[in-house]
């Protein structure tokens, strides 16, 4: 027994194996993939490794079983009269010319699973239960090694799971698990580490380490997530304009589309970090479009059409004016900052914030109007962002289409009041990016608002989990 | 540097990454903390330590720490020259020394303040420490600001803020501080009455209107417990009486003087001094336990950066070089064909119920279906067993399936049987467009393995779909063999 056990990945061609291995380790790059039979012709290695670098499992990438019927053909043969038992066959088989020739491929597989601890078969279970699918486990069976079959493709509509399931069982294999390899879910993962638990009785400490391991850095991945969104919504919530009352028309119309590019782009720096915090390199996307610029995503932050598309209800103000959505904003901060509410409590309300009230009061008195991001666009924020960390989550590395925020979840902040700290960042322009001449780093109290969103996000994010 | 600097520059690289609103890569920093192992915080702390930045923080912290020495040896003698002070103003130019007086001016405020201190350190309203050390931290961090003129040290002194409050590191530092600063203090009294009761002869009084003898008898023998427990002599209570304020002729200078010294040693410096130690010694022991706080905003993000997930091992086993060259089999279509149409279904989607399959046009004598291994030799052997020559011999396949070389084989064998045309036939084109795969790549390879076991034609049809125009295609050159077999 080695140190680090062994666990042979094998399945018929084209069944996702190396996409498995893809997920697993976490490296896109691993290998190689394509819709082809046989893309994989050798036997290549990657190792599982904790966070702190201690390697847990070797995983081995086969090439594809293509001929079991050949093969089972030549092991019949092998049986004889001196009645060898099935892994002692096996063996011969390996010695014999078929194995360098004809059945190379098999052989491989074959000579692996002989000197490994366990393997996982691999099933793309939008397939019928074929004869040779049966076959190629009756050969893998005569390794006398533990064999985990894995379900692929379970996400697909065409999948035949139940089909499969009765039919493993059939063959006496009844520890199977489901993972899909394009859809990624952390639980899936687990579960599949503990069928091996329960296969490899001498590495059941590594493989409870492994999964503890792979729980923690869910954990901190999911955190981290939160906190860029956090980050974003403290600094949209809080950003904040001066605009002369005398400005013409046009020029306040300029004024406000620079403004609101300022939003986009934290927006976009936000997407860039998300993709980049969960390995996915936008660039490696870019044949597939990226509905990040293109499609649903491409949808831009200040049309009402993408508050109704994201079921964000539309406050009363932009609902009433029904203006374009440049006007919007500046058309409810009319409403809310006139000069007519300017008194008593309004005061206390809008303008506690850092700008010095004298100076405030002066600007207003001089027919100043400030500019910020509507609740309503801050509601579309929070909602888009949301699906996409939830789009993030759910994709395994070695999904190669294009990554869709899919359809709009409904987040309890798509109506209704907005989070604790966003409405205080509100009030609080100093804590914003986007108002780099008021911008207050050292503020502990931006800190602590950062970590209390961070968590009110994560709790969104694992009750959506739940149902 | 110690592990509570190491602390310090990570805490302060956070906060400058924060500032600037996002991660400063540095891929060799990473990759050295990945390599380092241990925890998440363990790496974390690497990563700032190889960061250019963090370098240049550390840097700046040598810098402030060498001020801070310096500060701390200016409060220091400030101590010792006020404890000094304060013996002098006792033993001034009166030849008369109140006792009473004497011992609330040396050791009054330094007992009350020091009942304050443990008043806070075990209620801990602003997190204890003590007034005096925190008031020095205090002016040290703002001296330090001040007298540091790099833009770095801001970041670092707030990085030190931050981390002080955790652990209970920040009171155990104003601990030591205070209670160093008064044991100074102390020592500072000590020699400063020594001195003065070495070269110059006091008188020692006491009075009182309020109390009465008795009570001060008591005080006595209480501040003389310890000396008298050592075995020092101590004024007892005939002297106490003798020396009161009124009564003539001065007695026991000697051991009223031993009195005042023993009390500033036991009741002021030696305390002072143990609970300085036993300050330092929890400072140790916070700074050993002292970790970063991970869930500070900045922190998580790295953990992917900083954690290794896999590491390649190769390739074990090369594949076989790349065998090329062989091209598709030839789409040019063939005659019509004569004779019997034989059919053979491989691994298709379609149930049994299904089977065989019927087209309007062509009449097809079915072989069977070939999906294990039984049902292939039976159908070869069928195959072998016709003695006339088919028409064609139709292999209907699925293009849901991949074409594996068991296929390939399967029609090399077919092929191997019988003299007639052999064709495959690629059915179920829906079946893998709604998986989402595509098709032409998918044909492409069935035409390739075609073409590798020596078929005469490869025509992809519908068989739910009359119109398709490979149905209408298959059912124009094998319409003639209808009842022909």
């Amino acid at each position: 027994m080695s140190a680090v056990m062994k666990v042979v990945v094998v399945g018929h061609t084209n069944t996702g194996k190396t996409s498995l291995l893809r997920t697993l380790s976490r490296d896109e790059t691993f290998g190689q993939v394509s819709d082809e039979p046989a893309t994989t012709r050798q036997v290549e290695g990657i190792q599982l490794v904790l966070s702190d670098g201690e390697p847990v499992m070797l995983l081995l990438d086969t090439p594809g079983l293509e001929d079991p019927d050949g093969v089972l053909d030549a092991l019949d043969r092998l049986a004889g009269p001196e009645r060898f038992d099935a892994p002692e066959r096996v063996r011969r088989f390996l010695d014999g010319p078929e194995a360098a020739t004809h059945y190379e491929q098999e052989a491989k597989v074959l000579r692996q699973m002989l000197d490994s601890d366990a393997a996982i078969y691999v099933i793309d279970c939008r397939e019928p239960v074929l004869g040779k699918y049966r076959e190629e486990l009756t050969i893998l069976t005569y390794c006398a090694v533990p064999v985990l079959p894995v379900l692929n493709f379970v996400a697909n509509p065409a999948s035949r799971e139940p089909e499969w399931r009765e039919q493993l069982a059939r063959l006496n294999l009844h520890a199977v698990v489901a993972f899909d390899t394009v859809v990624f879910d952390e639980a899936g993962e687990r579960r599949l580490y503990e069928k091996l638990r329960t296969l490899l009785d001498a590495y059941d400490r590594p493989l409870q380490r492994l999964i503890e391991d792979r729980r923690q850095q869910g954990e901190w991945l999911r955190r981290a997530a939160a906190e860029y969104l956090a980050e974003l919504l403290i600094d949209t919530a809080g950003c904040l304009r001066v605009i002369p009352g005398d400005l013409e028309a046009v020029k306040l119309r300029e004024m406000i589309l620079r403004n609101q590019d300022a939003v986009r782009q934290r927006e976009q720096r936000s997407v860039d970090a998300l993709l980049r915090l969960f390995r996915f390199s936008s660039s490696h996307y870019d044949h597939a479009q990226l509905p990040l610029v293109n499609g649903a995503w491409g949808m831009d932050l200040f049309n009402p059409d993408a508050l109704k598309h994201y079921g964000v209800r539309m406050g009363g103000g932009a609902a009433a004016g029904a203006a374009a959505g440049a006007a919007l904003d500046a058309a409810t901060l009319g409403v809310t900052l006139g000069l007519g509410t300017l008194t008593g409590t309004a005061v206390g309300a809008v303008l506690g914030t850092s700008l010095p009230l004298r100076k405030r009061i002066w600007e207003r008195l001089h027919g100043f109007s400030e500019w910020r991001v509507s609740d309503d666009t801050l509601r579309l924020l929070i909602v888009r962002q949301m699906a996409l960390i939830r789009a993030l989550l759910r994709r395994g590395h070695a999904a190669q289409g294009a990554l869709s925020s899919g359809a709009s979840p409904d987040s309890r902040w798509a109506r209704g009041a907005l989070p604790r700290p966003v409405r205080e960042a509100r009030l609080k322009p100093k804590w914003s990016r986007l108002n780099p001449e008021m911008f207050d780093p050292t503020r502990g109290d931006r800190q602590l608002a950062v970590q209390r969103l961070t968590e009110e996000i994560l709790a969104d994010l694992s009750d959506q989990e739940v149902t | 540097m110690t592990p509570v600097r190491h602390r310090l520059v990570a805490e302060a690289v956070r906060l400058e990454e924060d500032r600037l609103g996002r991660i400063l890569d540095d891929p060799a920093a990473d990759s050295r903390a990945r390599e380092a192992g241990g925890d998440f915080e363990q790496r974390l702390v690497r990563r700032a330590g190889e960061m250019a930045l963090g370098r240049r923080f550390a840097g700046t912290l040598e810098g402030l720490n060498q001020i801070r020495f310096w500060l701390l040896l200016g409060a220091v003698v400030l101590a010792l020259v006020a404890g000094i002070g304060s013996a002098a103003a006792v033993f001034g130019q009166d030849a008369t020394v109140n006792i009473g007086w004497a011992l609330s001016a040396l050791l009054g405020l330094q007992l009350l303040m020091l009942f304050l201190w443990v008043v806070f350190t075990l209620y801990r309203p602003k997190g204890g420490g003590g007034t005096l050390g925190r008031a020095a931290l205090a002016a040290v961090h703002g001296l330090g600001r001040r007298l540091s003129r790099r833009p770095e040290s801001a970041v670092v002194l707030s990085a030190s803020v931050g981390l002080l409050r955790r652990g209970g590191l920040g009171r155990w530092i104003a601990s030591a501080l205070t209670h160093g600063l008064w044991a100074m203090f102390c020592l500072g009294a000590l020699m400063g009455a020594v001195f003065a009761l070495s070269v110059r002869q006091y008188e020692f009084v006491w009075g009182t209107t309020l109390l009465t003898e008795g009570s001060f008898i008591a005080l006595v023998a209480m501040l003389a417990a310890p000396a008298q427990w050592l075995g020092w002599p101590v004024p007892d209570a005939e002297v106490v009486r003798a020396s009161r304020i009124g009564l003539e002729g001065a007695v026991g200078r000697e051991l009223w003087s031993g009195l005042l010294l023993s009390s500033i040693l036991f009741y002021g410096l030696l305390p002072r001094a143990v609970l300085t130690l036993v300050s330092l010694l929890l400072v140790r022991r916070a700074a050993g336990r002292l970790r970063l706080d991970t869930s500070l905003p900045g922190y998580a993000r790295l953990s992917d950066r900083l954690a290794s997930h896999a590491r390649p091992v190769g390739v074990l086993d090369p594949g076989p070089p790349e065998t090329q060259g062989l091209e598709p089999v030839s789409k040019a279509r063939p005659a019509p064909v004569h004779g019997p149409v034989l059919l053979i279904g491989l691994e298709l989607e379609r149930d049994s119920g299904d089977w065989p399959p019927r087209l309007a046009g062509v009449d097809w004598i079915t072989l069977g279906r070939a999906d294990d291994r039984s049902q292939r030799r039976d159908i070869l052997s069928a195959l072998r067993a016709r003695d006339a020559v088919p028409g064609v011999v139709l292999v209907l396949c699925s293009l849901a399936r991949t074409p594996d070389r068991g296929a390939e084989r399967f029609f090399s064998a077919v092929r191997a049987q019988t003299r007639g045309p052999v064709w495959a036939v690629l059915d179920e084109g829906r079946t893998l467009a709604a998986r989402g795969t595509e098709r032409a790549g998918r044909l492409r390879q069935w035409q390739l393995a075609g073409a590798r076991a020596g078929l005469d034609y490869v025509l992809e049809i519908d068989l739910d779909d009359q119109r398709h125009p490979g149905t209408r295609e298959l059912v124009e050159l094998v319409g003639q063999g209808v009842g022909a077999g």
